[in-house]
């Protein structure tokens, strides 16, 4: 049973929806709001599947990405939109997982609620490839995803000397701590590349600093 | 009127025992809608002006009063209930015959 909830401003929206979809096999309305305040409160309490928002304003945009960073297990479906390509896109940046326009047909609503129940995003492939641009600009922003980023500043610091072959005991006294504080941040570096051996350790440095630096710039 | 808000109120009316479709989409003129499909009552979009900036569904029915005219109902779906509009198409329908 897919749990459905409506947000719409307009009544016969709301409450007509609400009857028809009711009427439907395998689907439950658990709730339904005009919009603005109190939405999200009502739709934490009622816990759907699928959210069902008439874009009737450029508020209903906000509430969608609200809805959406508030409770990301509730997929949102846009009823009236006009299905242009920067509305699409707007659609897809406020985590809008399904959407009609207003032409759409009731069997065609009741088809694009089961898909978003089912995890599922329908668009074009027009659409696909904007959306891959747009992602593939957006990583093309943010620098590379270096290995070393994952470890602290002390583990950079003893996988550089294990690089250049020191031993436990030579990093403990070039760092002036204890050996057995090395050993574990040996253990951890290990860990965190997913090796057995500290030579090993080495090795992975190397590659991943080489499949860094043949990044296209 | 837009496909989904018509398939909604068809949705409506058909729940009703005592109401059917009995056509749409008419492009022709009031009268020849009403007769020709034998209908007592019209739902039209009523398309939204300055002075009437909210969307609108209009019932049309010939007028109680002056046989061959018409009366238009319209009602704003903005606050419009499915019971409101049942009830607008019944007063609608008894008011002309």
């Amino acid at each position: 049973m897919i749990r459905v909830f409506i947000v719409a401003g307009i009544r016969l929206y709301r409450e007509g929806l609400a009857d028809v979809l009711a009427r439907g096999e395998g689907l439950f309305v658990v709730g339904a709001h005009a919009g603005g305040a109190g939405t999200l409160a009502h739709l934490a309490i009622s816990r759907p599947d699928v959210a069902l928002l008439d874009i009737a304003t450029p508020e209903s945009y906000a509430m969608a990405r609200e809805v959406h960073q508030s409770n990301p297990e509730i997929s949102v479906v846009a009823l009236g939109i006009r299905a242009s390509e920067p509305e699409l896109l707007t659609c897809a940046e406020a985590g809008i997982t399904g959407y009609l326009t207003e032409d759409a047909s009731f069997d065609e609503l009741i088809s694009v609620i089961e898909s978003a129940a089912r995890g599922e995003l329908i668009c074009s492939p027009r659409l696909a490839r904007e959306l891959v641009r747009r992602l593939a600009a957006l990583a093309a922003e943010r620098p590379p995803d270096s290995p070393q980023a994952r470890f602290t500043p002390r583990e950079r610091q003893i996988l550089g000397l294990l690089d250049q072959d020191l031993s436990n005991k030579e990093i403990a006294i070039h760092l002036g701590v204890e050996v057995a504080t090395i050993k574990n941040h040996v253990h951890n570096l290990l860990e965190k590349l997913g090796v057995h051996r500290r030579r090993e350790a080495t090795l992975a440095l190397t590659r991943a600093r080489g499949a860094v630096a043949s990044l296209p710039a | 009127m837009p496909r989904l808000l018509r398939d909604l109120v068809e949705e409506i009316v058909r729940s009703q025992a005592d109401m059917e479709i009995v056509g749409r989409d008419w492009s022709g003129n009031v009268a020849e809608a009403l007769e020709q499909r034998h209908a007592d009552v019209l739902i039209v979009r009523d398309i939204a002006t300055d002075q009437v900036p909210d969307e609108r569904l209009a019932i049309v029915a010939y007028s109680e009063r002056d046989w061959g005219a018409f009366a238009f109902r319209p009602l704003s779906i903005a606050e419009l209930s499915p019971q409101a509009l049942i009830q607008a198409i019944r007063e609608a329908r008894a008011a002309s015959t």
